[in-house]
């Protein structure tokens, strides 16, 4: 079964390319433009990793880190906050987010993230001979 | 004088004169009422003479008085005779040997012992003793006594009356001569010589007893005299004693005489020292009798005053040079001085003194109280016309400074050194509403937005303490519309010849358009950044994506796709650096500290670069051996950004050098390039912010912004960063940081 990655942005183009992506590296991509029903979205799609763009309505995104790392069901699933705020290193320290990915992002460096922070279940795409 | 001494004092001893003692009541009249057979009309003639003119009735008294009073005498009581009365002759005669008028020594013979007895008793008893037929002359004849003291007088004295009855005893006896009468007779003798013997006997023990008392008054006397033999021992002493005292004091009075001797020494000495003092002192002296004529001056008067010796000593004070000191304020304080003896200080006069012209003089008066009583007065002068003027000047001055901060249109006050403010000009009480007194008395605190009051406290009392200048945007409440308004305040210290701060000025101005307007740019700017970094993330991952498919397929258009992609980061770190610019504009630049290896931050850096640009090669020379505390992202960035500079203004070179070098607790990092350099004039204007060299820069990109930034990061971290170029030769733009 594949990863699943849930990644909130308010930038539908950035979702589509973070699909597009992603979905090359065979994980599976569930996307949000908003974060009001993370918990819910958490309990209905079991995603192995998240990823929070800070300025993101309603909750922005470092309460809605806050609310699900509060939460013993979903406090376990890594989040990755995602922004081009260039004091994201700072804000990631704050929150009890997993890491940070800043915008624009090389790919290298997000699938670096994944591999660190998921534990192996599938063998990516790429190294499959 | 002789035995009459008690009737004279002396009254001049040398020359024997005697003044008659004053004796009352010793020619005192008396009558007597018995004995009028042997009155003998001696003095009668005398007195009838004298009272010739009085009448019948007068003069029958006195017939009967003269012719049947009794014989007696008044004595006094010393017992001596002062009046005779009637003929004594039969029972008084004068004594043998010096004459006497004492009663017992010419009392005949019998009598004087009776005499004495009667009168002792009636001295005691104060009453009238009647004595009866006492023998005298051997018996031939008996008398009767009677002693009455007369009271009513201040000394006493006795009238004693005799009578003479030896007729009528005798006669029975001698016409019958019987045996009987005889042995009757002899009875009634021997019974009269009984009572007799009993009343002398008792007279004697009387006497024995007032003997007695006598003699104790005189042991008593004799006791007073001993012990005041006594007295007169101890006051000998005394005196002995006083002697003594007497001589000491003598040997005191010789030592005082030295003292006073030395003191006199030592007062002519002092009064040399006033002397040279009062001739070499600045200050004209002058020296004024009572009448204000000038009994001396010193050289300081004579020359500052244009006068001589001559023409002042003895001179009225306000006839000198012609009447031209008639100064009439001064006279009236002169005059007042000399009627209340109040003397005055630092009393001002301005007025034209001949030849010397107009001048402001301050004098102080003083009284000398001299030995005949008169009063001196001594003037000492100040000239302080320089300082007056000094003083006008700098008082306008103040008021000139006054006016224009009282015309400023901004907030200005000053401020005492204790940091009181003393005053807000017109501008400022408009703006806060209140009048002067309210915002003195603390009125303007509640006009500062309350959340930052204990910080502007703290601050201004660092200032206070420091002597620096205060600086601080504050929110001041405006009373028109209640808005507080963003104020940058300022205060600097305002100090004397000395460097001591005599007060502070501030000013506020308003910032808060400005301050307002930079809020929204900041948010702008911002939230532009983070917009135009949107679209570039979707960009930049796709651009990625294709790169990565293309690079498996070896595809041709991989070049055109890296390029595009090098642009695309090219455009991030632009958006990057007006982010920048922002926060060091506003002040949000801040540092991430953390310890990290210099050298591995460098040679990174360098790679990173020398992958993008593999036409330079990168010569890195040096070590930095410790950890460096710092922030390493910015200390990057500024090496990136030199390291970028070199290689881009060096296009027709491909080497650039890098020096990294650690030496007295700092770090010294250098990039050196031979590409263009910079023009001499400009060097100075490199760092500033928006700064582009013009005419043969122009070619290169850039925003001329990023050595500004670097600057900023660098002296964020207490370092130096600086260039040496030559135009057309190259440049080395170098920083040091402390670690």
């Amino acid at each position: 079964m594949k990863n699943c990655i849930l990644i909130y942005d308010d930038d539908a183009d950035i979702l589509s390319v973070c699909r597009i992506i992603l979905n090359q590296y065979d994980y599976r991509v569930e996307t949000r433009i908003h974060n009001n029903d993370i918990i819910n979205d958490i309990n209905q799609l079991h995603p192995d990793m998240i990823f929070m763009d800070l300025w993101i309505p309603e909750l922005g995104g470092e309460n809605a880190i806050t609310l699900m790392k509060k939460n013993k069901a979903t406090a376990h699933i890594p989040v990755i906050l995602f922004s081009a705020n260039s004091e994201i290193e700072e804000i990631h320290k704050r929150t009890r987010a997993d890491g940070f990915l800043k915008k624009p992002f090389e790919i290298s460096t997000l699938l670096a993230i994944l591999k660190d922070k998921i534990p192996v279940k599938v063998e990516p795409f790429i190294n499959i001979p | 004088m002789g035995s009459a001494s008690d009737l004279f004092l002396p009254f001049e001893k040398k020359a024997k004169l005697y003044i008659r003692k004053s004796l009352p009541g010793r020619m005192m009249k008396v009558t007597t009422e018995r004995n009028e057979e042997t009155f003998k009309d001696k003095d009668y003639g005398i007195r009838s003479n004298e009272r010739k003119k009085d009448d019948f009735q007068k003069n029958a008294d006195e017939i009967l008085l003269s012719n049947y009073t009794p014989a007696g005498v008044i004595v006094n009581d010393q017992l001596d005779i002062v009046q005779f009365r009637g003929s004594t002759g039969d029972f008084l005669e004068p004594s043998p040997g010096k004459a006497s008028l004492n009663v017992l020594k010419m009392a005949r013979e019998g009598l004087s012992f009776e005499l004495r007895n009667a009168l002792h008793k009636s001295k005691i008893n104060k009453e009238v003793l009647r004595k009866e037929g006492i023998s005298i002359n051997n018996g031939k004849r008996l008398v009767n006594i009677e002693v009455i003291p007369l009271l009513n007088n201040i000394d006493l004295y006795f009238l004693i009356l005799f009578s003479d009855v030896t007729n009528k005893q005798k006669l029975p006896p001698s016409r019958s001569k019987a045996v009987q009468d005889i042995q009757k007779e002899n009875d009634i003798r021997n019974q009269q010589l009984e009572s007799e013997l009993i009343h002398v006997r008792e007279d004697m023990r009387r006497i024995s007893e007032d003997q007695e008392a006598v003699n104790e008054e005189l042991q008593s006397a004799n006791e007073e005299l001993l012990s005041g033999s006594e007295e007169l021992q101890s006051l000998n002493e005394e005196l002995e004693t006083s002697k003594e005292e007497l001589q000491s004091t003598n040997e005191e009075l010789i030592t005082v005489n030295q003292e006073l001797f030395d003191r006199n020494e030592q007062l002519n000495q002092a009064r040399l020292y006033a002397e040279t003092v009062v001739t070499t002192i600045h200050e004209p002296l002058l020296i004024l009798n009572q009448d204000f004529r000038i009994i001396s001056a010193n050289k300081s008067f004579y020359k500052d005053f244009s006068l001589t010796e001559e023409e002042s000593i003895g001179k009225i004070l306000f006839d000198l040079q012609n009447k031209g000191w008639d100064i009439p304020e001064f006279h009236s304080q002169l005059a007042k001085i000399k009627t209340t003896k109040e003397e005055f200080l630092e009393w001002e006069v301005t007025y034209s003194f001949p030849l010397v012209g107009k001048r402001t003089i301050c004098v102080n008066a003083q009284l000398l109280k001299r030995e005949n009583g008169e009063n001196w007065i001594l003037l000492a002068f100040n000239d302080v016309s320089l300082w007056k003027d000094k003083e006008g000047a700098e008082k306008k001055n103040a008021d000139d400074l006054k006016k224009i901060l009282e015309t400023l249109p901004q907030i200005t006050l000053t401020i005492s050194p204790d940091g009181r403010i003393t005053y807000f000009n017109r501008f400022s009480l408009d703006y806060l509403g209140m009048t002067l007194e309210q915002a003195l008395n603390g009125g303007w605190k509640s006009m500062i937005v309350p959340e930052v009051f204990t910080q502007v406290k703290r601050t201004w009392s660092n200032a206070l303490t420091t002597g620096e200048d205060f600086n601080m945007e504050i929110q001041i409440k405006r009373q028109s519309d209640h808005l507080y308004r963003w104020h940058l305040c300022r205060a600097s210290a305002i100090r004397n010849e000395d460097g001591l701060i005599t007060s502070w000025v501030g000013a506020a101005i308003d910032i808060h358009d400005h301050k307002t307007k930079e809020q929204v740019k900041d948010e702008f700017i911002s939230i532009a950044s983070h917009e135009l970094k949107t679209p570039l993330t979707t960009a930049k991952a796709y651009i990625e994506l294709v790169k990565l498919n293309m690079e498996k397929t070896k595809n041709e258009n991989l070049l055109f796709v890296r390029k595009a992609g090098e642009s695309i980061n090219r455009l991030n770190d632009l958006i990057g650096e007006l982010l920048d610019v922002n926060k060091i504009k506003s002040g949000k630049l801040d540092l991430r500290i953390s310890k990290f290896d210099f050298s591995e931050m460098i040679h990174s850096a360098v790679e990173g670069i020398q992958l993008i640009s593999p036409r330079h090669k990168i010569i890195v020379t040096g070590k930095v051996k410790e950890f460096v505390t710092a922030d390493k992202e910015r200390l990057q960035q500024v090496f990136l950004n030199l390291l970028t500079n070199a290689i881009k203004y060096s296009p027709d070179t491909d080497k650039v050098y890098v020096n990294i070098v650690q030496a007295n607790s700092e770090v010294k990092v250098s990039v050196t390039d031979s590409g263009i350099g910079i023009l001499k004039e400009n060097i100075d204007k490199i760092f500033t912010m928006y700064y582009r060299e013009g005419g043969r820069a122009l070619q290169f990109q850039g925003l001329g912004i990023g050595l500004s930034i670097s600057q900023e990061i660098i002296h964020r971290h207490n370092g130096k960063i600086w260039v040496d170029s030559e135009a057309d030769k190259g440049s080395t733009f170098s920083f040091t940081i402390p670690i």
